[in-house]
């Protein structure tokens, strides 16, 4: 159930952490074949670019709650920010808003994602991630205070640009999103920051400056430590 | 399907009724047996803090229908308020907007769950509660308007503060969020409210000349009695 994985804060302290892609979906028996091949810490799924049901999550949660793993899950908009309380009353632990550049943004999703006093999640679902702690209202809204993992994605160059700002206290980590950044690179063939690389580095020294964390969707197995080398501490990877 | 139940008249007027949970893949024989142990007015469901499918809901609120109780249902977000007409397509007879504290929130509740000229309620879905009147629309609307009742969940200081003028014409209920307005009165110790009841107290002396009712999740049967002693009218409880 991740209660005894103090993902959080190995991830805060900057503790390399890999994540895997296990579609919702997936039976326990393949989500089992794929955690048995590397030391994974969490199992990522995604709305975003795929058909939801909350019902589906659910049932991928429990999947994930048998098998001791934590889920992480990207939504489906920035705009639906204002939804992650209610997504994180399905269980899933580590939940990530795509496409963040604006400060409003991150502000609501901090507003929804943390219980009181931080913020005014409410209380509560009955499939939330660690519900066997039982119905003791405070003590539950401090544990996921405490353990519950907030990540913004960063897909263009205006979020690079203010990257600064939008490491507000209590996002966790950053992730990272390649091919949107990529379409915004091309629209703007004359902005300084002229790679990937370029953008992940200069990302890279105003995040060394805050304990906020960087992920990547490398994807790859194999290039796991060409961005660890660059600093990056959580990897999205497919599975091996 | 609750078209000879005057349900919204006997909300109105002040009746004690009382609503029961129920989840929403309870089976028609399931909801028999939890409808056959008391006098109960409707049937109530939430998506706030559960997974939700929308055919889900058709679904329920068609089981409710064939055993001849109105269905409760609480949406997913008070920022989904201006969904309130589509979620009735759906078969509810009474919807919920919880977390309010804006009259914005109010007034957009209000535009989309009436039809013209109240609100603007679009014209319509085929699994809408009351579907067997048929395709008259001025005479649906009519009677929309007439038996589709509203409610407002207030769960802050601030709503408490503010019930007076959230309480427009309109509005049916106010509900109770006990848990939300915990944490909320933990955020301000100094408060000259300084218990749940103290807060249902002063929200029932001012809504004393206002037509609008008080609904309290009360879930056990035996607070039935202390709720209604202090003027609440309608409570949600769940199965014996």
């Amino acid at each position: 159930m991740g209660n005894d994985t103090p993902l959080k804060e190995r991830i805060r302290r900057g503790d390399v952490v890999i994540g895997v892609g296990v579609p919702i979906g997936s039976t326990k028996s393949q989500a089992e074949d794929i955690l048995g091949k590397d030391d994974y810490s969490f199992i990522t799924c995604d709305s975003q670019h795929s058909p939801f049901s909350e019902h589906k999550l659910v049932e991928h949660c429990n999947m994930a709650d048998e098998l001791g793993i934590a889920v992480h899950f990207r939504m489906k908009h920035p705009e639906l920010a204002f939804l992650i309380g209610n997504i994180a009353d399905l269980g899933p632990a580590f939940i990530e808003i795509p496409l963040v550049e604006n400060l409003a943004t991150v502000r609501e999703a901090l507003e929804w994602f943390y219980f009181p006093p931080e913020g005014r999640r409410s209380w509560v679902g009955g499939s939330r991630w660690g519900a066997e702690l039982g119905h003791d209202r405070p003590g539950y809204a401090k544990w996921w205070n405490e353990n519950g993992i907030l990540c913004l994605q960063i897909e263009t160059l205006r979020a690079i640009e203010n990257i600064s700002t939008l490491a507000m206290p209590g996002v966790d980590l950053f992730s990272w999103g390649p091919a949107d950044l990529e379409f915004d690179r091309e629209m703007h063939p004359h902005h300084p920051l002229k790679t990937d690389d370029d953008c992940l580095k200069h990302v890279m020294d105003q995040v060394n400056d805050n304990p906020v964390r960087m992920s990547y969707r490398s994807g790859d197995p194999a290039l796991r430590n060409k961005y660890i080398d660059m600093g990056v501490t959580v990897l999205m990877e497919r599975a091996k | 399907m609750g078209n000879d139940t005057p349900l919204k008249e006997r909300i109105r007027r002040g009746d004690t009724v009382i609503g029961v949970g129920a989840s929403m893949t309870t089976t028609k024989s399931q909801l028999e047996d939890i409808l056959g142990k008391d006098d109960y007015g409707f049937v109530s469901t939430d998506s706030q803090h559960s997974p939700f499918s929308e055919h889900q809901l058709v679904d329920f609120c068609n089981t409710a229908d064939e055993v001849g109780i109105p269905v409760h249902f609480r949406i997913k977000h008070t920022k989904f308020a201006y969904l309130v007409g589509n979620l009735a397509d759906l078969g509810p007879a009474i919807i919920e907007i919880p977390l309010v504290e804006e009259l914005d929130t109010v007034r957009e509740g209000l535009e989309w769950f009436y039809f013209p000229p109240a609100g603007r309620r679009s014209w319509v879905g085929g699994s809408r509660w009351g579907a067997d009147l048929g395709h008259d629309r001025p005479g649906y609307a009519k009677w929309w308007n007439e038996h589709g009742m509203i409610m407002m969940q207030i769960e802050s200081l601030r709503s408490i503060e503010n019930i007076h003028k959230l309480s427009m014409p309109g509005v049916d209920m106010f509900s109770w969020g006990p848990a939300d307005l915990e944490f909320d009165r933990e955020m301000h110790p100094h408060h000259p409210l300084q218990t749940d009841d103290d807060c249902i107290q002063h929200v029932m002396a001012q809504l004393a000349s206002e037509k609008t009712r008080m609904c309290y999740r009360s879930y056990d049967p035996d607070l039935r009695n202390k709720y209604l002693d202090m003027g609440v009218t309608v409570l949600m409880e769940r199965p014996k």
